[in-house]
């Protein structure tokens, strides 16, 4: 019988790699009798789905930006490398 | 007579300064979400830049160039996790030589496998992606993690690699990878409910 920390530990595996017959069965029957493990399992698959939604909004967030040394640093660097860039 | 107007001009499109000022915050962005350290994420663009500058006749022009800098950029993420990842000592990382069956997550469970403290319910998850103020207790609960279980996590849900691909990039095993993601998911999930969902808000009514 599956306990409450083992079906835990399928349900993650389950967003990596395909389980097993066996492995989705015995998962089925637990969470069939645990509704805390049911509860965990739909807040578990919630995370990917809030990560790539945190991704876009970083990605279009205006608070996070180079600053100007940072800037000009590389701005420094890339011209360096640059003039020593291959001959083509 | 005007003079023939110019081929369309393929240099100023990989001209690298441009890149900076097209592309640098959105790598910037990229990186810092990845690696939670802004001097570090300044590095990583200038590195992608450069590699880019040395590499650029290798743009094929068939991908957009930031997908292309965004590209370059990602494989430089996985370089620094791989470095820190053999550098941090493991016995910093409570557990993190686990082998087999060991996920070592003693704290949320009892003894017979029973949930130590039954995962609670979620206020009004639907709502919560709304509020802006949501996404930066996520961005604080990634940033609690411990480094080996945010960089499997970034590298298996934004940088969307697949077991084989982490085990690879980062020279570990699958029971380790998975190890590694469950207690970030674990600790992520919980830190949500502490800090977010298991917390009485006002509802606002429109």
């Amino acid at each position: 019988m599956l306990n409450c920390q083992k079906a835990s530990q399928l349900l993650s595996q389950s967003l990596d790699r395909p389980l097993s017959f066996r492995e989705r069965l015995s998962l089925r029957l637990h969470l069939l009798m645990c509704d805390a493990c049911r509860r965990f399992a739909k807040q578990l698959r919630s995370l990917r789905p809030m990560a790539a939604e945190l991704e876009s909004r970083v990605l279009t967030d205006d608070r996070f930006k180079l600053d100007e040394r940072a800037r000009k640093r590389i701005k420094r660097v890339l011209h360096d490398g640059g003039e020593q860039g291959p001959v083509s | 007579m005007p003079p023939p107007s110019p081929p369309p001009d393929d240099r100023q499109a990989t001209d690298p300064q441009t890149w900076l000022n097209a592309y640098g915050d959105y790598l910037y962005r990229y990186a810092l979400l990845r690696v939670h350290d802004e001097s570090l994420a300044e590095d990583l663009v200038q590195e992608t830049l450069l590699a880019a500058l040395k590499g650029r006749e290798h743009f094929n022009g068939q991908a957009s160039e930031r997908t292309w800098l965004t590209g370059i950029l990602k494989h430089k993420i996985l370089d620094q996790f791989r470095r820190q990842y053999r550098e941090v000592p493991l016995e910093n990382e409570a557990g993190a030589d686990c082998e087999g069956e060991d996920f070592g997550m003693e704290e949320f469970f009892a003894a017979d496998g029973h949930w130590a403290t039954k995962p609670g319910a979620w206020n009004d998850p639907a709502k919560s992606t709304e509020n802006a103020h949501f996404w930066e207790v996520l961005l604080g609960c990634l940033e609690r993690l411990s480094p080996r279980q945010r960089q499997l996590f970034v590298l298996r849900e934004l940088h969307g690699s697949g077991n084989a691909e982490i085990c690879k990039g980062m020279d570990i095993t699958p029971t380790n990878a998975g190890v590694m993601l469950y207690r970030a998911r674990m600790s992520l999930r919980q830190c949500l409910e502490l800090n977010w969902f298991g917390q009485p808000r006002k509802t606002e009514k429109r």
